[in-house]
């Protein structure tokens, strides 16, 4: 029995000392991450990096991201090899981890107190994450040059709710109507003729192919694509769709007249071509497999800017255009809803400076300029214009208009994850479930409760 | 008494034996058995390191306000609001017993017949095991994606044999009230994990039985209800415990047929580990996560404990203990 007890203690004490050892190192980087930017242990990693880059030995800094396809990380590559050039401090490695990844990588690293130097995230969720805490702030390092190249509204995007600055962007989106040329040819119409979302509708009428009792061409469907019936309720409210914010408080106005008769059209315009039509082409553009806008088998169909690569790639030949998200009515404005995506220093980096000179670098005119031409990509940047490169590109400019147009979702800390609950019951309207009224009404008090319960 | 052992247990007591000789460790047997943790120390570091270090952190965060880098800790407010004030924490539970309930069933009759189809002597015999069993190796996210296809309401090729015979199929993964039997679907597909362990059973019982029963006139379905069921109980129950395990653990196929994770269309696919992942991941409430995963242990530990208690009555053990 005592040779057991012994044996056993023994071995315990093995096991927490190698824990212990696994604790001590966590600790340290838990240390490290609560400190500050810009304080004492920031200002220590400063002068090793400049003692480093005296040394002639550079630091190094590791970007991580998603983009590991053949058509992006060529380009990734290349302007990491291009900072690496430009400077003799710093030594950035792009390390690319799957989407289904990196974000819960990032975040375990940065609990780890072993975060990486720069991560790319989303642009509508900065001031989510630089709440919790996630995020170095960029004060101590930005000025008002580089600041003041962006647009205002992602400039407030980057911004957290304490005022300060805890990113910038490397790329930004919107979405536009993409159209046949082909089929607008054959049916007579013009683009700049559709104003209104009434327009819109006749030119798809025009647009309809039926064969038998079979749609072989779809003129338009409103919520297939990358549009949902948020984005329709966002360009009739020209902005937010399902709250108003006053200061410090958040009214749900799910339930609001404007949503009630935008959704009573989307709805309308699913039932003209029948419940099972709608099935089949959703289907089609979720297996990703196929997809009918780029086999003719639909005329119109929302997208991001981001789909002129994809459609380069999928049916390089087909001729399209692009028009703005048509007005509810006229004279309500063409608002678009898009995102984008952020460099940021996640919380605890150890080079926070070198950090930054590499985000400063990415966001410079001319690394944006070279990004953009080369990946198709939007850039948050004021002061490109007609003459840069990448506006001389094909639908470049129209898509430009757009983003002037865009409201940029930045969902108030406070009511974090209400879509989570107001969504699937939406969804219910959209799919002919429940009539799009009681959709809203039920959503209006999900959401109602939400804010009562948290 | 050093100068009997024999060579080999001489070596070991060079490698360890000096340290323990200082320790005042000076009986063999006990050294021996200080081996024999040292040996096994790897996995214990593991277990210790990996499964219940974290287990009992969760557990710990679970009484906390903690969102992986600061902990506040809220007594049983997780737990308190799990029940009253989560909207989508019944929804998302419902969705999976509901799976559960159409799943295991199913997939544990597909596998009995399957495997007793397969156990007779018919033409191409391997090839059909073979065919069956393949599904099983190939797992992951490419066979979601080949489901995809499979389902596609207007060309893929479950509903184009459906319209071969008259049936018109429905939306499958579009329509919320097809997506949990698009998924049971799939895992009848891949029964072929199960169907191997039953085979091999089936293999193992004694021609005589049947050959007796047949002389005292019972018919094939006798035979099958009064001698194959009872003899393959116990591996039924013990597939019926994984199976139980197993279908309150969906979560891939939930993310992925859902594409943006939300558990769409109309939330049909919001399986409750996907609604934890997305508190734990999405909305950084991973201490309500990890109360979360606590629930749903207790509710499968309970599961286990009446489907081991209610095995009692129909799970036939050779040995006579039961049954």
């Amino acid at each position: 029995m005592k040779k057991r007890v012994l044996a056993a203690l023994m071995t315990a004490a093995m096991a927490a000392s190698a824990l212990a050892g696994c604790g001590s190192s966590a600790q340290t980087g838990a240390t490290e991450s609560a400190a500050p930017a810009g304080t004492a242990a920031g200002t220590e990693a400063a002068s090793t990096q400049a003692d480093a880059g005296s040394d002639g030995e550079k630091v190094e800094l590791e970007f991580w991201a998603w983009w590991s396809s053949d058509a992006r990380k060529p380009y990734i590559e290349q302007m990491v090899q291009d900072f690496n050039d430009s400077q003799d401090k710093y030594h950035v490695t792009y390390v690319d981890i799957p989407w289904g990844d990196i974000f819960t990588k990032n975040i375990a690293q940065i609990a780890a107190g072993n975060p990486c130097d720069i991560m790319a995230n989303s642009l509508s969720e900065v001031r989510f994450r630089a709440s919790q805490g996630q995020v170095e702030s960029l004060d101590p390092y930005i000025t008002d040059d580089v600041k003041n190249a962006f647009y205002e509204q992602y400039i407030e995007a980057c911004t957290g709710e304490d005022g300060s600055l805890y990113a910038l962007p490397i790329s930004v989106d919107t979405r536009v109507i993409y159209y046949n040329k082909a089929h607008f040819e054959e049916a007579g119409i013009k683009a700049e003729d559709i104003k209104t979302w009434d327009d819109l509708e006749a030119a798809a009428r025009k647009l309809d192919v039926k064969e038998g009792d079979k749609y072989t061409r779809v003129g338009f469907m409103p919520t297939l694509g990358n549009g949902g019936v948020d984005t329709w309720l966002i360009n009739a409210n020209g902005g937010p769709c399902w709250y108003t914010e006053d200061g410090d408080t958040v009214t749900p106005t799910v339930n609001s007249e404007v949503n009630k008769e935008g959704f009573k059209w989307i709805r309308e315009q699913i039932d003209y071509y029948g419940q099972s039509t709608y099935n089949e082409l959703e289907a089609a553009f979720n297996s990703g497999m196929a997809d009918p806008f780029a086999s003719g088998t639909m005329s119109m169909l929302v997208q991001t800017s981001a789909y002129t690569s994809s459609l380069a790639q999928t049916a390089p030949d087909l001729e399209v255009g692009v028009m703005l998200l048509p007005e509810f009515k006229a004279g309500n404005g063409n608002t678009a809803n898009g995102d984008g995506f952020v460099l940021e220093i996640p919380k605890g980096a150890k080079n926070p400076e070198g950090s930054y000179e590499f985000i400063k670098f990415v966001t410079s005119y001319e690394t944006q300029d070279f990004l953009s031409t080369s990946l198709g990509d939007f850039s948050a940047r004021n002061d490109f214009n007609d003459d840069s490169t990448f506006f001389q590109k094909p639908l470049v400019a129209d898509i430009a208009k757009a983003l002037e147009q865009t409201s940029t979702a930045i969902i108030p800390n406070k009511i974090k994850g209400y879509t989570d609950v107001i969504n699937p019951i939406i969804d219910e309207g959209r799919l002919g479930v429940t009539s799009t009224d009681d959709a809203l009404d039920q959503a209006q008090k999900a959401f109602e409760d939400f804010i009562a319960s948290n | 008494m050093q100068d009997k052992e024999p060579f080999l247990i001489e070596r070991r007591h060079y490698m360890f034996g000096k340290i323990l000789f200082k320790f005042g460790v000076r009986k063999q047997k006990t050294r021996e058995n200080i081996y024999g943790y040292i040996f096994i120390l790897p996995w214990l570091i593991g277990l210790l390191a990996f499964t219940l270090g974290p287990m009992i952190f969760s557990f710990i965060t679970s009484f906390a306000d903690y969102n992986m880098l600061k902990i506040d800790f809220i007594g049983i407010g997780n737990y308190t609001r799990m029940f009253t004030k989560d909207q989508l924490f019944w929804k998302s539970l419902g969705n999976t017993a509901i799976y559960a309930v159409m799943n295991i069933p199913l997939v544990t009759a597909g596998g009995v017949i399957v495997a007793v189809i397969l156990n007779k002597s018919i033409f191409g015999l391997r090839t059909f095991r073979t065919i069956y069993y393949l599904p099983s190796i190939m797992v992951g996210v490419g066979t979601y994606f080949l489901w995809m296809l499979l389902l596609d309401p207007a060309n893929g090729l479950v509903n184009t044999v459906l319209g071969v015979i008259g049936i018109q199929g429905p939306a499958w993964l579009t329509d919320p009230n097809w997506t949990k039997p698009a998924i049971i679907l799939m895992h009848l597909w891949g029964l072929g994990g199960q169907m191997l362990l039953y085979l091999a059973r089936l293999q193992s019982i004694p021609q005589d039985y049947y050959e007796a029963a047949a002389l005292d006139g019972a018919s094939s379905f006798r035979q099958f209800r009064s001698i194959t069921v009872p003899l393959l109980s116990p591996i039924i129950f013990y597939n019926l415990t994984i199976g139980i395990i197993g279908a309150f653990q969906i979560f891939q196929e939930g993310y992925i047929f859902s594409g943006d994770g939300s558990g769409k269309p109309a939330g049909s696919l919001l399986f409750y580990n996907l609604h934890l992942w997305n508190q734990a991941f999405k909305n950084f409430k991973t201490g309500y996560a990890n109360a979360m995963c606590w629930f749903l242990f207790a509710v499968v530990m309970v599961m286990t404990l009446i489907n081991q208690k209610l095995s009692k009555k129909w799970v036939y053990e050779e040995d006579g203990s039961n049954g």
